[in-house]
């Protein structure tokens, strides 16, 4: 009688695992077509750093809080009036050591860092991933 | 109704071929037919496959290669063909190569039997049904050889539970298929085919399926334990040996092993048509069986049960090696019998 039982369990549940997988079949797919298709990001999504650099004051904070050594600044001083500023000449990012923690940007006094979204960052050398602003 | 043999021979006289050569050079018109078949049926059925499952899990699968990815089994080929052909250095060389063509050669002789249309089939032996039996088991020694002769840990238990699993339900399943030959009086797959035709009130047609459910139901789950379908796929569980008796496999002895597995899907499927679902006759009691017609409705059968495999392939999780061999033994193998029993009984009575 047991064993009878438990073919006839057997068999009912097969059968609802059977109209599980039919049920799915008709579902919406889930898979994204990469490059037809992108995902829409959450703003909060970063993926690469770049710099405003009109914005930039070439205080060196980024540079000296940066865990990868990623920034590397060239500074001039430029008279504006009476007083002398100092200026970054250009603003190196080697993007091939940044791990996108995000802290220059936090760091940056006059919001000149920012971080972007573009992810496609894929090159054949790393000499390619420097971004230089100057 | 001539068969396509005659018809061919009678295509040689008319061309002017010597009587000599007219025999084998049919059996070589049909055997590269039969292989060009084989070759057609895996393709359609890897992207069916591919394509069926991926949409059960909510997914694509292969839609880049050609129109809706329908050539994506010809890139898999091409891959598996120009990949290199790795010997392990410790493996048994000899039984190490003949493996893979032993495997495929039951699921090619296999197709010998199967009529495929009225009066299309390759040599309809009075024995057949015997004949595609006795030929499935060869796949058994094969899975050994190559399990053995890898000399890897992974594949020898691979092969090992194969065997095992193959002799359990060997049994039943020869046991199932006895009640369609008592209702039909014959082993001839032809013959069979025969014995199904006419309908109830016109409309059913008079199918074995409906005199042998218990039958059929063996039948099936042997089926799917004899394929190493999904809830019996132990000799190659991915999950605990790798992939069983293939893993030291790779190139083309790869694509032997893969070859065979859905050479011999479609044979089973086309084997539980022709014995349980009235093979090419229609699906319906008051169509006429024509000549042109029956391959068709026979593909649309085997069609329709090779999709059923798949879907099952994509439900059901499996199963542990005791409890597929309890299965085969403590109630396959008593329910055949007493499915037998029944039959008989009714039969005198």
């Amino acid at each position: 009688m047991r064993v009878i039982w438990g073919m006839i369990l057997t068999l009912w549940s097969v059968l609802k695992s059977l109209s599980i997988t039919f049920l799915y079949f008709w579902r919406k797919k889930v898979t994204v077509q990469y490059p037809e298709e992108r995902i829409e990001h959450p703003l909060r999504f970063r993926a690469s750093v770049d710099v405003d650099i009109d914005k930039c004051i070439a205080c060196g904070i980024c540079q000296r809080v940066c865990p990868s050594k990623v920034i590397e600044i060239e500074v001039w001083r430029v008279k504006e009036g009476e007083k002398e500023v100092r200026k970054p000449r250009s603003f190196t990012l080697n993007l091939g050591r940044c791990m996108v923690c995000g802290l220059c940007a936090e760091y940056c006094p006059t919001g000149a860092i920012r971080m972007t979204q573009e992810y496609e960052l894929a090159d054949y050398t790393r000499e390619a991933l420097v971004r230089r602003r100057s | 109704m001539p068969g396509l043999g005659p018809l061919l021979k009678s295509l040689f006289r008319s061309i002017g071929i010597p009587t000599l050569w007219a025999e084998p050079l049919r059996a070589i018109i049909v055997s590269v037919a039969i292989l060009a078949l084989i070759m057609l049926v895996v393709m359609a059925l890897l992207w069916l496959l591919r394509r069926f499952i991926a949409y059960m899990q909510s997914r694509l699968g292969p839609n880049r290669v050609g129109p809706e990815g329908l050539l994506q089994p010809v890139a898999d080929a091409t891959k598996l063909l120009i990949k290199e052909d790795v010997t392990p250095a410790a493996a048994d060389k000899v039984m190490f190569s003949v493996a893979p063509v032993l495997i495929f050669l039951p699921a090619f002789l296999i197709y010998l039997v199967i009529p495929f249309g009225k009066g299309m089939v390759a040599k309809d032996f009075n024995i057949g049904l015997v004949f595609a039996l006795a030929v499935g088991g060869i796949t058994c020694i094969a899975i050994i050889l190559a399990g053995w002769a890898s000399n890897n840990k992974y594949s020898i238990l691979g092969g090992m539970r194969s065997a095992a699993q193959l002799i359990a339900y060997e049994v039943p399943m020869v046991f199932s298929l006895l009640g369609v030959v008592m209702l039909a009086g014959t082993f001839r797959m032809g013959g069979i085919v025969e014995a199904q035709s006419g309908g109830f009130w016109g409309v059913i047609p008079r199918w074995f399926v409906f005199y042998q459910p218990l039958g059929f139901l063996v039948f099936f789950i042997c089926a799917l334990a004899e394929l190493g379908h999904l809830p019996f796929d132990l000799p190659e569980g991915e999950s605990e040996l790798v992939a069983g008796y293939s893993v030291e496999y790779s190139g083309m002895r790869f694509a032997l092993f893969y070859l065979s597995e859905f050479s011999n899907a479609f044979a089973l499927s086309a084997i539980a048509v022709t014995l349980f679902f009235g093979g090419w006759k229609p699906p319906l009691a008051f169509i006429p069986d024509w000549y042109i017609l029956s391959p068709f409705w026979f593909i649309l059968k085997v069609g329709i049960m090779v999709l059923f495999l798949m879907w099952l392939r994509a439900s059901i999780v499996r199963v542990r090696i005791d409890q597929v061999l309890s299965l085969g033994w403590k109630v396959l193998l008593p329910v055949a019998v007493f499915n037998l029993l029944l039959t008989g009984g009714l039969m005198l009575v």
